[in-house]
Protein backbone atom coordinates (compact mmCIF):
# COMPACT_ATOMS: atom_id res chain seq x y z
CA UNK A 1 0.00 0.00 0.00
CA UNK A 2 1.08 3.46 -0.93
CA UNK A 3 -0.58 6.56 0.89
CA UNK A 4 -0.50 8.46 -2.15
CA UNK A 5 -0.32 12.48 -2.74
CA UNK A 6 -3.38 12.90 -5.29
CA UNK A 7 -5.77 10.16 -6.27
CA UNK A 8 -7.54 10.86 -9.78
CA UNK A 9 -7.77 7.27 -11.08
CA UNK A 10 -10.19 6.22 -8.06
CA UNK A 11 -11.84 10.16 -8.58
CA UNK A 12 -12.53 8.96 -12.29
CA UNK A 13 -13.68 5.86 -11.67
CA UNK A 14 -16.46 7.17 -8.88
CA UNK A 15 -17.49 9.99 -11.56
CA UNK A 16 -17.15 8.00 -14.60
CA UNK A 17 -20.69 7.12 -15.88
CA UNK A 18 -21.24 11.19 -15.41
CA UNK A 19 -18.22 12.57 -17.23
CA UNK A 20 -18.62 9.96 -20.06
CA UNK A 21 -22.12 10.98 -20.42
CA UNK A 22 -21.72 14.87 -20.16
CA UNK A 23 -18.73 13.65 -23.36
CA UNK A 24 -21.39 12.07 -25.30
CA UNK A 25 -23.78 14.62 -24.95
CA UNK A 26 -21.73 17.58 -25.70
CA UNK A 27 -20.57 15.94 -28.43
CA UNK A 28 -23.31 15.33 -30.72
CA UNK A 29 -24.98 18.48 -29.57
CA UNK A 30 -21.39 19.76 -31.21
CA UNK A 31 -21.22 23.08 -29.02
CA UNK A 32 -17.38 23.62 -27.91
CA UNK A 33 -16.90 27.06 -27.66
CA UNK A 34 -18.61 29.37 -25.45
CA UNK A 35 -21.29 27.17 -25.19
CA UNK A 36 -24.53 26.38 -22.98
CA UNK A 37 -22.92 24.30 -20.37
CA UNK A 38 -20.34 27.26 -19.63
CA UNK A 39 -23.14 29.46 -19.32
CA UNK A 40 -24.85 27.22 -16.89
CA UNK A 41 -21.21 26.56 -15.18
CA UNK A 42 -20.75 30.15 -14.24
CA UNK A 43 -24.65 30.69 -13.16
CA UNK A 44 -24.03 28.05 -10.73
CA UNK A 45 -20.75 29.39 -9.75
CA UNK A 46 -22.53 32.97 -9.23
CA UNK A 47 -24.72 31.26 -6.73
CA UNK A 48 -22.59 29.15 -5.08
CA UNK A 49 -19.95 31.98 -4.15
CA UNK A 50 -22.85 34.43 -4.05
CA UNK A 51 -20.92 36.70 -6.15
CA UNK A 52 -22.91 39.49 -8.78
CA UNK A 53 -20.70 37.96 -11.90
CA UNK A 54 -18.40 34.88 -12.86
CA UNK A 55 -15.83 34.39 -16.05
CA UNK A 56 -14.70 30.78 -17.64
CA UNK A 57 -11.16 31.54 -18.74
CA UNK A 58 -8.52 29.49 -20.42
CA UNK A 59 -6.66 29.19 -16.73
CA UNK A 60 -5.90 31.28 -13.70
CA UNK A 61 -2.29 32.94 -15.44
CA UNK A 62 -4.35 34.07 -18.61
CA UNK A 63 -7.39 35.22 -16.14
CA UNK A 64 -5.19 37.34 -13.90
CA UNK A 65 -3.45 38.80 -17.03
CA UNK A 66 -6.89 39.86 -18.03
CA UNK A 67 -7.62 41.56 -14.46
CA UNK A 68 -4.26 43.52 -14.40
CA UNK A 69 -4.94 45.01 -18.21
CA UNK A 70 -8.66 45.81 -17.67
CA UNK A 71 -7.84 47.42 -14.47
CA UNK A 72 -5.94 49.67 -16.60
CA UNK A 73 -2.01 49.54 -15.12
CA UNK A 74 0.86 50.79 -16.63
CA UNK A 75 4.06 49.25 -17.32
CA UNK A 76 6.30 49.43 -13.86
CA UNK A 77 3.35 49.74 -12.00
CA UNK A 78 3.51 47.99 -8.83
CA UNK A 79 1.65 44.84 -7.16
CA UNK A 80 2.17 43.58 -3.22
CA UNK A 81 2.55 39.77 -3.40
CA UNK A 82 3.96 37.35 -1.41
CA UNK A 83 6.85 35.10 -2.66
CA UNK A 84 5.92 31.63 -1.27
CA UNK A 85 3.39 30.88 -4.11
CA UNK A 86 3.60 28.61 -7.27
CA UNK A 87 5.88 30.98 -9.46
CA UNK A 88 2.58 32.09 -11.24
CA UNK A 89 1.32 34.19 -8.89
CA UNK A 90 4.58 36.59 -9.69
CA UNK A 91 4.92 35.50 -13.58
CA UNK A 92 1.22 36.53 -14.42
CA UNK A 93 2.41 39.92 -13.07
CA UNK A 94 5.90 40.17 -14.63
CA UNK A 95 4.62 38.80 -17.92
CA UNK A 96 1.71 41.82 -18.11
CA UNK A 97 4.49 44.42 -17.16
CA UNK A 98 3.84 45.05 -13.51
CA UNK A 99 6.14 44.47 -11.02
CA UNK A 100 5.53 42.32 -8.25
CA UNK A 101 6.59 43.65 -4.82
CA UNK A 102 7.49 40.86 -2.37
CA UNK A 103 6.45 40.74 1.22
CA UNK A 104 7.74 39.07 4.02
CA UNK A 105 4.56 36.13 5.29
CA UNK A 106 3.31 35.28 8.82
CA UNK A 107 3.27 32.09 10.70
CA UNK A 108 0.28 31.47 8.64
CA UNK A 109 2.18 30.92 5.56
CA UNK A 110 -0.13 33.97 4.29
CA UNK A 111 1.03 37.93 3.22
CA UNK A 112 2.02 39.52 6.78
CA UNK A 113 -0.33 42.62 6.48
CA UNK A 114 1.80 44.48 9.28
CA UNK A 115 4.38 44.43 6.62
CA UNK A 116 2.39 45.58 3.55
CA UNK A 117 2.18 49.28 4.45
CA UNK A 118 6.23 50.00 4.27
CA UNK A 119 6.41 48.32 0.60
CA UNK A 120 3.49 51.07 -0.74
CA UNK A 121 5.01 53.48 -3.19
CA UNK A 122 3.22 56.14 -5.75
CA UNK A 123 3.76 53.44 -8.17
CA UNK A 124 1.64 50.71 -6.04
CA UNK A 125 -1.74 50.06 -7.69
CA UNK A 126 -2.61 46.39 -5.77
CA UNK A 127 -2.29 44.07 -3.03
CA UNK A 128 -2.48 40.59 -4.57
CA UNK A 129 -2.83 38.20 -1.50
CA UNK A 130 -2.24 34.38 -1.86
CA UNK A 131 -4.55 32.50 0.48
CA UNK A 132 -2.36 29.46 0.42
CA UNK A 133 -3.88 26.02 0.14
CA UNK A 134 -7.11 27.25 1.50
CA UNK A 135 -6.37 29.20 4.67
CA UNK A 136 -7.64 32.86 4.12
CA UNK A 137 -4.92 35.87 4.51
CA UNK A 138 -6.45 38.38 7.02
CA UNK A 139 -8.83 40.04 4.57
CA UNK A 140 -9.83 42.51 6.90
CA UNK A 141 -6.29 44.20 7.54
CA UNK A 142 -5.73 44.10 3.78
CA UNK A 143 -9.12 45.92 2.89
CA UNK A 144 -7.89 48.64 5.46
CA UNK A 145 -4.88 49.76 4.06
CA UNK A 146 -6.16 49.19 0.17
CA UNK A 147 -8.85 51.97 1.28
CA UNK A 148 -6.23 53.91 3.14
CA UNK A 149 -4.06 53.62 0.04
CA UNK A 150 -6.78 53.73 -2.86
CA UNK A 151 -5.26 50.03 -4.16
CA UNK A 152 -6.90 47.35 -5.75
CA UNK A 153 -7.90 43.99 -4.27
CA UNK A 154 -6.93 41.15 -6.24
CA UNK A 155 -7.41 37.68 -4.36
CA UNK A 156 -5.25 34.44 -5.36
CA UNK A 157 -7.86 32.43 -4.64
CA UNK A 158 -6.38 29.77 -6.69
CA UNK A 159 -6.21 26.79 -3.52
CA UNK A 160 -8.96 28.14 -1.91
CA UNK A 161 -12.44 27.73 -3.74
CA UNK A 162 -15.54 27.33 -1.03
CA UNK A 163 -13.45 28.73 1.75
CA UNK A 164 -15.30 31.39 3.56
CA UNK A 165 -13.98 34.17 5.56
CA UNK A 166 -16.10 35.93 8.04
CA UNK A 167 -19.72 34.35 6.37
CA UNK A 168 -18.54 35.83 3.07
CA UNK A 169 -16.51 33.50 0.15
CA UNK A 170 -12.77 33.63 -0.92
CA UNK A 171 -12.95 35.79 -4.05
CA UNK A 172 -15.74 37.36 -3.61
CA UNK A 173 -14.38 39.89 -1.07
CA UNK A 174 -11.76 41.86 -3.03
CA UNK A 175 -12.55 43.98 -5.90
CA UNK A 176 -11.96 40.69 -8.08
CA UNK A 177 -10.93 36.89 -7.25
CA UNK A 178 -9.23 34.17 -9.49
CA UNK A 179 -9.31 30.75 -9.09
CA UNK A 180 -7.55 28.04 -10.77
CA UNK A 181 -9.59 24.93 -11.85
CA UNK A 182 -6.22 22.94 -12.97
CA UNK A 183 -6.86 19.36 -12.21
CA UNK A 184 -4.52 19.37 -9.01
CA UNK A 185 -6.94 21.72 -7.71
CA UNK A 186 -9.11 20.70 -4.61
CA UNK A 187 -12.29 22.31 -7.38
CA UNK A 188 -11.04 21.09 -10.59
CA UNK A 189 -11.61 20.18 -14.14
CA UNK A 190 -9.74 17.40 -16.82
CA UNK A 191 -7.32 20.13 -18.03
CA UNK A 192 -6.79 23.59 -17.50
CA UNK A 193 -9.40 26.49 -16.51
CA UNK A 194 -10.25 29.05 -14.29
CA UNK A 195 -12.78 31.32 -13.05
CA UNK A 196 -12.68 35.10 -12.84
CA UNK A 197 -15.15 36.53 -10.31
CA UNK A 198 -16.16 40.08 -9.11
CA UNK A 199 -19.01 42.33 -8.16
CA UNK A 200 -17.45 44.99 -10.32
CA UNK A 201 -20.28 45.64 -13.40
CA UNK A 202 -17.62 47.11 -15.62
CA UNK A 203 -14.70 45.11 -14.93
CA UNK A 204 -16.88 41.99 -15.78
CA UNK A 205 -17.98 43.74 -18.80
CA UNK A 206 -14.18 44.33 -19.70
CA UNK A 207 -13.35 41.24 -19.40
CA UNK A 208 -16.48 39.71 -20.82
CA UNK A 209 -15.18 41.54 -24.35
CA UNK A 210 -11.24 40.67 -23.99
CA UNK A 211 -11.30 36.82 -23.84
CA UNK A 212 -13.06 36.35 -26.94
CA UNK A 213 -10.70 39.04 -28.89
CA UNK A 214 -12.96 42.23 -28.17
CA UNK A 215 -16.06 40.56 -30.18
CA UNK A 216 -19.12 42.17 -29.33
CA UNK A 217 -20.80 39.97 -31.69
CA UNK A 218 -19.53 37.61 -34.52
CA UNK A 219 -17.72 40.29 -36.54
CA UNK A 220 -17.06 43.83 -34.52
CA UNK A 221 -14.29 43.83 -32.40
CA UNK A 222 -14.63 47.51 -30.00
CA UNK A 223 -11.07 46.83 -28.22
CA UNK A 224 -8.03 44.63 -29.17
CA UNK A 225 -8.36 41.02 -26.88
CA UNK A 226 -7.28 37.71 -26.38
CA UNK A 227 -8.79 34.13 -26.88
CA UNK A 228 -9.04 32.86 -22.84
CA UNK A 229 -12.21 31.06 -23.11
CA UNK A 230 -13.16 27.70 -20.65
CA UNK A 231 -14.07 24.51 -23.16
CA UNK A 232 -17.59 24.04 -22.90
CA UNK A 233 -16.82 20.21 -22.25
CA UNK A 234 -14.46 21.62 -19.35
CA UNK A 235 -17.55 23.60 -18.27
CA UNK A 236 -19.58 20.37 -18.84
CA UNK A 237 -16.98 18.71 -16.58
CA UNK A 238 -17.23 21.52 -14.13
CA UNK A 239 -20.52 21.25 -13.73
CA UNK A 240 -20.43 17.76 -12.07
CA UNK A 241 -17.28 18.72 -10.23
CA UNK A 242 -19.21 21.24 -8.55
CA UNK A 243 -21.86 19.07 -6.98
CA UNK A 244 -19.22 17.38 -5.07
CA UNK A 245 -16.94 20.01 -4.00
CA UNK A 246 -18.70 20.84 -0.85
CA UNK A 247 -18.32 17.25 0.17
CA UNK A 248 -14.58 16.99 -0.59
CA UNK A 249 -14.17 20.65 1.12
CA UNK A 250 -15.34 18.92 4.12
CA UNK A 251 -13.90 15.54 3.99
CA UNK A 252 -10.57 17.99 3.62
CA UNK A 253 -11.35 20.01 6.55
CA UNK A 254 -11.91 16.58 8.45
CA UNK A 255 -8.86 15.09 7.44
CA UNK A 256 -6.99 18.26 8.29
CA UNK A 257 -8.58 18.56 11.85
CA UNK A 258 -7.82 15.02 12.77
CA UNK A 259 -3.77 15.87 11.78
CA UNK A 260 -3.97 18.88 13.97
CA UNK A 261 -5.62 16.80 16.30
CA UNK A 262 -3.10 14.07 16.84
CA UNK A 263 0.02 16.22 15.58
CA UNK A 264 0.22 19.60 17.27
CA UNK A 265 3.13 19.16 19.80
CA UNK A 266 5.06 16.96 17.39
CA UNK A 267 5.37 19.55 14.83
CA UNK A 268 4.06 22.59 13.51
CA UNK A 269 0.45 22.16 12.42
CA UNK A 270 -1.65 24.66 9.67
CA UNK A 271 -2.38 27.93 11.71
CA UNK A 272 -5.84 28.89 11.18
CA UNK A 273 -9.35 29.99 13.15
CA UNK A 274 -12.52 27.86 13.00
CA UNK A 275 -14.40 30.90 14.06
CA UNK A 276 -13.51 33.05 11.22
CA UNK A 277 -12.87 30.67 8.34
CA UNK A 278 -13.26 26.54 7.40
CA UNK A 279 -10.27 26.41 5.32
CA UNK A 280 -10.35 24.22 2.70
CA UNK A 281 -7.37 22.67 2.74
CA UNK A 282 -5.98 22.11 -0.24
CA UNK A 283 -2.65 21.44 1.11
CA UNK A 284 -2.26 20.26 4.07
CA UNK A 285 1.34 22.04 5.51
CA UNK A 286 3.29 21.48 8.34
CA UNK A 287 6.35 23.07 9.92
CA UNK A 288 9.16 20.94 11.26
CA UNK A 289 13.43 21.72 11.42
CA UNK A 290 13.61 18.22 11.18
CA UNK A 291 11.65 18.25 7.54
CA UNK A 292 14.22 16.94 5.11
CA UNK A 293 14.64 14.08 7.28
CA UNK A 294 11.12 13.46 8.07
CA UNK A 295 9.85 13.70 3.93
CA UNK A 296 12.29 11.16 3.62
CA UNK A 297 10.84 8.54 6.61
CA UNK A 298 7.89 9.19 5.16
CA UNK A 299 8.27 8.20 1.77
CA UNK A 300 10.40 5.13 2.61
CA UNK A 301 7.19 4.08 4.67
CA UNK A 302 5.53 4.30 1.72
CA UNK A 303 3.78 7.67 2.35
CA UNK A 304 3.79 10.68 -0.35
CA UNK A 305 4.80 13.91 0.50
CA UNK A 306 5.39 17.08 -1.11
CA UNK A 307 6.68 20.92 -0.72
CA UNK A 308 4.44 23.64 -1.43
CA UNK A 309 7.13 25.53 -2.82
CA UNK A 310 10.66 24.50 -2.07
CA UNK A 311 12.04 27.50 -4.13
CA UNK A 312 10.09 30.54 -3.06
CA UNK A 313 9.77 32.92 -6.14
CA UNK A 314 12.28 35.63 -4.93
CA UNK A 315 14.81 32.85 -5.21
CA UNK A 316 13.68 31.67 -8.71
CA UNK A 317 16.19 32.82 -11.74
CA UNK A 318 13.23 34.56 -13.40
CA UNK A 319 12.84 36.88 -10.78
CA UNK A 320 16.46 37.90 -9.91
CA UNK A 321 17.39 38.05 -12.97
CA UNK A 322 14.36 40.65 -13.64
CA UNK A 323 14.35 42.45 -10.26
CA UNK A 324 17.50 41.29 -8.13
CA UNK A 325 17.53 40.04 -5.07
CA UNK A 326 15.32 40.66 -2.10
CA UNK A 327 15.90 39.07 1.68
CA UNK A 328 12.58 37.49 3.11
CA UNK A 329 13.57 35.70 6.15
CA UNK A 330 10.40 34.40 7.17
CA UNK A 331 9.44 33.14 3.72
CA UNK A 332 13.11 31.43 3.88
CA UNK A 333 12.90 30.34 7.15
CA UNK A 334 9.82 28.08 6.32
CA UNK A 335 10.90 27.05 3.25
CA UNK A 336 13.32 24.97 5.07
CA UNK A 337 10.86 23.90 7.16
CA UNK A 338 7.31 22.86 5.26
CA UNK A 339 6.13 19.61 4.44
CA UNK A 340 2.58 19.13 2.99
CA UNK A 341 0.85 15.80 3.99
CA UNK A 342 -1.25 13.74 1.76
CA UNK A 343 -4.61 15.16 1.65
CA UNK A 344 -7.50 14.67 -0.78
CA UNK A 345 -11.20 13.29 -0.38
CA UNK A 346 -10.31 10.08 -1.14
CA UNK A 347 -8.00 9.28 1.58
CA UNK A 348 -9.30 6.50 3.89
CA UNK A 349 -9.63 6.74 7.83
CA UNK A 350 -6.91 3.92 7.83
CA UNK A 351 -4.55 5.94 5.61
CA UNK A 352 -5.04 8.75 7.59
CA UNK A 353 -4.64 6.90 10.63
CA UNK A 354 -1.39 5.49 8.90
CA UNK A 355 -0.10 8.98 8.83
CA UNK A 356 -0.01 9.82 12.09
CA UNK A 357 1.06 6.62 13.58
CA UNK A 358 4.31 7.25 10.90
CA UNK A 359 4.77 10.68 12.01
CA UNK A 360 4.70 10.39 15.88
CA UNK A 361 7.01 6.93 15.41
CA UNK A 362 9.75 9.54 13.45
CA UNK A 363 9.51 11.98 16.37
CA UNK A 364 9.30 9.23 18.96
CA UNK A 365 12.84 8.16 17.73
CA UNK A 366 13.98 11.50 17.55
CA UNK A 367 13.64 12.08 20.92
CA UNK B 1 5.22 32.84 -49.89
CA UNK B 2 8.07 33.45 -52.17
CA UNK B 3 8.04 36.72 -52.71
CA UNK B 4 7.18 37.24 -48.98
CA UNK B 5 10.12 35.45 -47.57
CA UNK B 6 12.52 37.40 -50.73
CA UNK B 7 10.93 40.98 -48.83
CA UNK B 8 11.74 39.57 -45.38
CA UNK B 9 15.43 38.52 -46.10
CA UNK B 10 16.39 41.96 -47.94
CA UNK B 11 15.09 43.67 -44.64
CA UNK B 12 16.04 40.80 -42.11
CA UNK B 13 12.12 40.35 -41.05
CA UNK B 14 11.00 37.15 -39.82
CA UNK B 15 7.60 35.62 -41.32
CA UNK B 16 5.38 34.35 -38.88
CA UNK B 17 2.76 32.47 -40.36
CA UNK B 18 -1.02 32.58 -39.68
CA UNK B 19 -1.76 29.04 -40.90
CA UNK B 20 -5.09 28.84 -39.08
CA UNK B 21 -7.01 28.02 -42.15
CA UNK B 22 -4.02 26.32 -43.79
CA UNK B 23 -3.16 22.38 -42.51
CA UNK B 24 -1.73 20.32 -45.07
CA UNK B 25 -1.85 23.42 -47.79
CA UNK B 26 1.54 23.47 -49.63
CA UNK B 27 3.40 24.88 -52.53
CA UNK B 28 4.55 23.76 -56.16
CA UNK B 29 7.52 22.07 -54.24
CA UNK B 30 5.49 20.57 -51.52
CA UNK B 31 6.47 22.64 -48.65
CA UNK B 32 3.57 22.80 -45.98
CA UNK B 33 2.60 25.85 -44.61
CA UNK B 34 3.71 26.58 -41.19
CA UNK B 35 7.27 25.40 -42.85
CA UNK B 36 8.36 28.81 -44.43
CA UNK B 37 8.48 31.36 -41.73
CA UNK B 38 10.39 31.42 -38.46
CA UNK B 39 7.09 29.92 -36.78
CA UNK B 40 3.67 28.98 -38.26
CA UNK B 41 0.49 29.26 -35.86
CA UNK B 42 -2.40 27.04 -36.43
CA UNK B 43 -5.30 27.12 -35.14
CA UNK B 44 -7.81 23.93 -33.48
CA UNK B 45 -10.73 25.83 -32.83
CA UNK B 46 -13.91 23.25 -33.61
CA UNK B 47 -14.00 25.02 -37.29
CA UNK B 48 -11.29 24.35 -38.43
CA UNK B 49 -10.23 21.72 -40.81
CA UNK B 50 -7.93 19.59 -38.42
CA UNK B 51 -9.97 20.52 -34.59
CA UNK B 52 -10.31 19.27 -31.12
CA UNK B 53 -13.34 19.81 -29.08
CA UNK B 54 -12.30 23.71 -27.96
CA UNK B 55 -9.82 25.50 -28.12
CA UNK B 56 -6.47 24.70 -28.97
CA UNK B 57 -3.66 25.82 -31.26
CA UNK B 58 -0.30 24.67 -32.50
CA UNK B 59 2.98 26.17 -33.26
CA UNK B 60 5.11 24.75 -35.83
CA UNK B 61 9.05 25.91 -36.26
CA UNK B 62 12.30 24.68 -37.73
CA UNK B 63 14.11 27.09 -35.16
CA UNK B 64 15.43 25.12 -32.48
CA UNK B 65 16.01 28.17 -30.36
CA UNK B 66 12.23 29.53 -30.84
CA UNK B 67 11.18 25.72 -29.79
CA UNK B 68 13.01 25.84 -26.74
CA UNK B 69 11.81 29.22 -25.47
CA UNK B 70 8.32 28.59 -26.34
CA UNK B 71 8.02 25.07 -24.34
CA UNK B 72 9.29 27.04 -21.26
CA UNK B 73 6.96 29.85 -22.17
CA UNK B 74 3.85 27.82 -22.53
CA UNK B 75 4.35 26.31 -19.29
CA UNK B 76 5.71 29.14 -16.67
CA UNK B 77 8.61 29.07 -17.81
CA UNK B 78 9.27 26.24 -15.80
CA UNK B 79 12.40 24.10 -16.45
CA UNK B 80 11.18 21.40 -13.53
CA UNK B 81 8.49 21.33 -11.38
CA UNK B 82 9.90 23.78 -9.05
CA UNK B 83 12.44 25.85 -11.05
CA UNK B 84 11.70 28.90 -13.52
CA UNK B 85 13.96 30.22 -15.45
CA UNK B 86 11.92 33.27 -17.38
CA UNK B 87 8.22 34.90 -16.44
CA UNK B 88 6.22 32.58 -18.79
CA UNK B 89 2.75 31.96 -19.39
CA UNK B 90 0.21 29.47 -19.04
CA UNK B 91 -0.72 27.79 -22.37
CA UNK B 92 -0.85 24.08 -23.18
CA UNK B 93 -3.23 22.07 -25.07
CA UNK B 94 -5.34 19.37 -22.70
CA UNK B 95 -4.43 16.14 -22.92
CA UNK B 96 -7.71 15.08 -23.60
CA UNK B 97 -7.81 18.11 -26.55
CA UNK B 98 -4.53 16.65 -27.78
CA UNK B 99 -6.06 12.70 -27.90
CA UNK B 100 -9.35 14.19 -30.07
CA UNK B 101 -6.71 15.21 -31.96
CA UNK B 102 -4.75 12.18 -32.10
CA UNK B 103 -8.00 10.70 -33.50
CA UNK B 104 -8.84 13.83 -35.87
CA UNK B 105 -5.42 13.88 -36.99
CA UNK B 106 -5.68 10.07 -38.91
CA UNK B 107 -8.60 11.53 -40.80
CA UNK B 108 -7.17 14.68 -41.72
CA UNK B 109 -6.06 13.19 -45.94
CA UNK B 110 -9.54 12.23 -45.97
CA UNK B 111 -10.87 15.21 -45.07
CA UNK B 112 -8.55 17.88 -47.29
CA UNK B 113 -9.47 15.27 -50.47
CA UNK B 114 -13.20 15.79 -49.66
CA UNK B 115 -12.94 19.89 -49.17
CA UNK B 116 -10.93 19.91 -52.18
CA UNK B 117 -13.61 17.65 -54.38
CA UNK B 118 -15.93 19.78 -53.27
CA UNK B 119 -14.21 22.80 -53.96
CA UNK B 120 -13.61 21.31 -57.59
CA UNK B 121 -17.53 20.25 -57.94
CA UNK B 122 -18.70 23.84 -56.76
CA UNK B 123 -15.58 25.86 -59.07
CA UNK B 124 -17.08 23.64 -62.20
CA UNK B 125 -20.66 24.33 -61.46
CA UNK B 126 -20.60 28.06 -60.29
CA UNK B 127 -18.03 29.20 -63.14
CA UNK B 128 -20.68 30.20 -65.81
CA UNK B 129 -22.84 32.65 -63.52
CA UNK B 130 -21.61 35.92 -65.01
CA UNK B 131 -22.43 37.71 -61.59
CA UNK B 132 -19.52 35.38 -59.66
CA UNK B 133 -15.84 35.26 -59.99
CA UNK B 134 -14.46 32.28 -58.52
CA UNK B 135 -11.25 32.40 -57.00
CA UNK B 136 -8.37 31.45 -59.08
CA UNK B 137 -5.70 28.68 -57.75
CA UNK B 138 -2.01 28.46 -58.55
CA UNK B 139 -0.74 25.81 -60.66
CA UNK B 140 1.16 23.03 -58.43
CA UNK B 141 0.23 24.73 -55.11
CA UNK B 142 -2.86 22.91 -52.70
CA UNK B 143 -5.57 25.03 -51.26
CA UNK B 144 -7.29 22.72 -48.56
CA UNK B 145 -10.44 24.95 -48.35
CA UNK B 146 -11.00 25.35 -44.60
CA UNK B 147 -13.48 27.58 -47.00
CA UNK B 148 -15.02 27.88 -50.29
CA UNK B 149 -15.12 31.08 -51.12
CA UNK B 150 -16.25 33.60 -54.15
CA UNK B 151 -17.10 36.60 -54.96
CA UNK B 152 -20.61 37.37 -56.26
CA UNK B 153 -22.99 40.52 -57.30
CA UNK B 154 -25.70 41.74 -54.51
CA UNK B 155 -23.31 39.40 -52.24
CA UNK B 156 -25.82 40.41 -49.27
CA UNK B 157 -29.02 39.50 -51.59
CA UNK B 158 -27.66 36.54 -51.66
CA UNK B 159 -26.66 35.95 -48.59
CA UNK B 160 -29.73 36.28 -47.08
CA UNK B 161 -31.32 34.26 -50.10
CA UNK B 162 -29.41 31.15 -49.45
CA UNK B 163 -30.07 31.18 -45.45
CA UNK B 164 -33.80 31.38 -46.03
CA UNK B 165 -33.08 28.49 -48.14
CA UNK B 166 -31.43 26.93 -45.29
CA UNK B 167 -27.75 26.76 -46.63
CA UNK B 168 -25.57 28.09 -43.92
CA UNK B 169 -23.64 31.18 -45.89
CA UNK B 170 -21.51 33.00 -44.14
CA UNK B 171 -19.41 36.27 -45.01
CA UNK B 172 -15.59 35.71 -43.93
CA UNK B 173 -15.44 38.55 -43.07
CA UNK B 174 -17.55 41.18 -43.94
CA UNK B 175 -14.93 43.89 -41.94
CA UNK B 176 -11.63 44.10 -42.76
CA UNK B 177 -9.55 44.39 -39.69
CA UNK B 178 -8.20 47.83 -40.13
CA UNK B 179 -12.22 49.40 -39.85
CA UNK B 180 -12.80 47.54 -36.58
CA UNK B 181 -12.88 50.16 -33.63
CA UNK B 182 -10.40 48.65 -31.60
CA UNK B 183 -7.93 49.39 -34.55
CA UNK B 184 -8.85 53.39 -34.51
CA UNK B 185 -5.50 54.13 -31.84
CA UNK B 186 -3.24 52.91 -35.37
CA UNK B 187 -4.75 55.58 -37.53
CA UNK B 188 -6.10 53.44 -40.40
CA UNK B 189 -8.64 55.37 -42.97
CA UNK B 190 -11.57 53.88 -44.46
CA UNK B 191 -10.24 53.28 -48.56
CA UNK B 192 -6.98 52.63 -47.27
CA UNK B 193 -7.00 49.42 -48.26
CA UNK B 194 -9.18 49.51 -51.18
CA UNK B 195 -9.21 45.83 -52.49
CA UNK B 196 -9.50 44.62 -48.84
CA UNK B 197 -12.61 46.39 -48.64
CA UNK B 198 -14.05 46.06 -51.85
CA UNK B 199 -14.00 42.50 -51.46
CA UNK B 200 -15.17 42.58 -48.07
CA UNK B 201 -18.37 43.79 -49.47
CA UNK B 202 -18.27 41.24 -52.01
CA UNK B 203 -17.17 37.83 -51.20
CA UNK B 204 -19.12 34.53 -49.65
CA UNK B 205 -18.68 31.50 -47.80
CA UNK B 206 -20.77 28.49 -48.77
CA UNK B 207 -20.34 24.98 -47.09
CA UNK B 208 -17.52 22.60 -48.24
CA UNK B 209 -16.30 20.87 -45.74
CA UNK B 210 -16.35 16.77 -45.61
CA UNK B 211 -19.30 15.80 -44.66
CA UNK B 212 -21.57 17.70 -47.21
CA UNK B 213 -23.61 15.47 -50.00
CA UNK B 214 -23.32 15.41 -53.49
CA UNK B 215 -27.46 16.08 -53.38
CA UNK B 216 -26.31 18.78 -51.00
CA UNK B 217 -24.11 20.40 -53.28
CA UNK B 218 -26.61 19.98 -56.18
CA UNK B 219 -29.20 22.06 -54.25
CA UNK B 220 -26.86 25.11 -53.33
CA UNK B 221 -26.08 25.58 -57.16
CA UNK B 222 -29.61 25.40 -57.95
CA UNK B 223 -30.44 27.91 -55.53
CA UNK B 224 -27.12 30.00 -56.43
CA UNK B 225 -28.11 29.63 -60.00
CA UNK B 226 -31.99 30.51 -59.14
CA UNK B 227 -30.87 33.87 -57.52
CA UNK B 228 -28.92 34.90 -60.38
CA UNK B 229 -31.94 34.55 -62.65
Amino acid sequence: MRVKFTNFPKEFKSLKNELSHKFISIGKEGQYVLGKELEIFEKKIQKYLKVKHVLGVGNWTEGTIMVLKALGYQQKDEIITVSNSFIATCGAIAYSGQIPKLVDVGDDLNIDVNLVEKRITKKTRAIMPVHLSGIPSNLDGLKKICKKYKLHLIEDAAHAFGTKYKNKYIGTIGDVGLFSLHPRKSFHILGDGGLIVTNNTKLYKKILLMRNHGLKNRDESIIWGTNSRLDNLQAGFGNIMLNKISLWNKKQLNIALKYSKHLNGFLKTPVFDLKISNPTFHQYIVRTKYRNELKEFLNNNNIDTAIHYPIPIHKQIAYKNQFGEISLPMTDKFCREILSLPINPYLTESEVNYVIKKIKEFFEYKR
Amino acid sequence: MKKILTIAKKYKLHVVEDACHAIMAHDDKKKYAGNFGITGCFSMHPLKNLNVWGDGGIVTTNNKKIYDKIRLMRNHGLISRNDCKIYGYNSRLDTIQAAVGLEMIKKINLITKSRIKNAKYLNDQLKDIKEITLIKEKTGYKSVYHLYQFFCKNRDGLDVYLRKNKIDSKVHYPKPLHLHHAAKKFNYKNGQFEIAEKLAKKVISIPVHEFIKKKELDYMISKIKKFYK
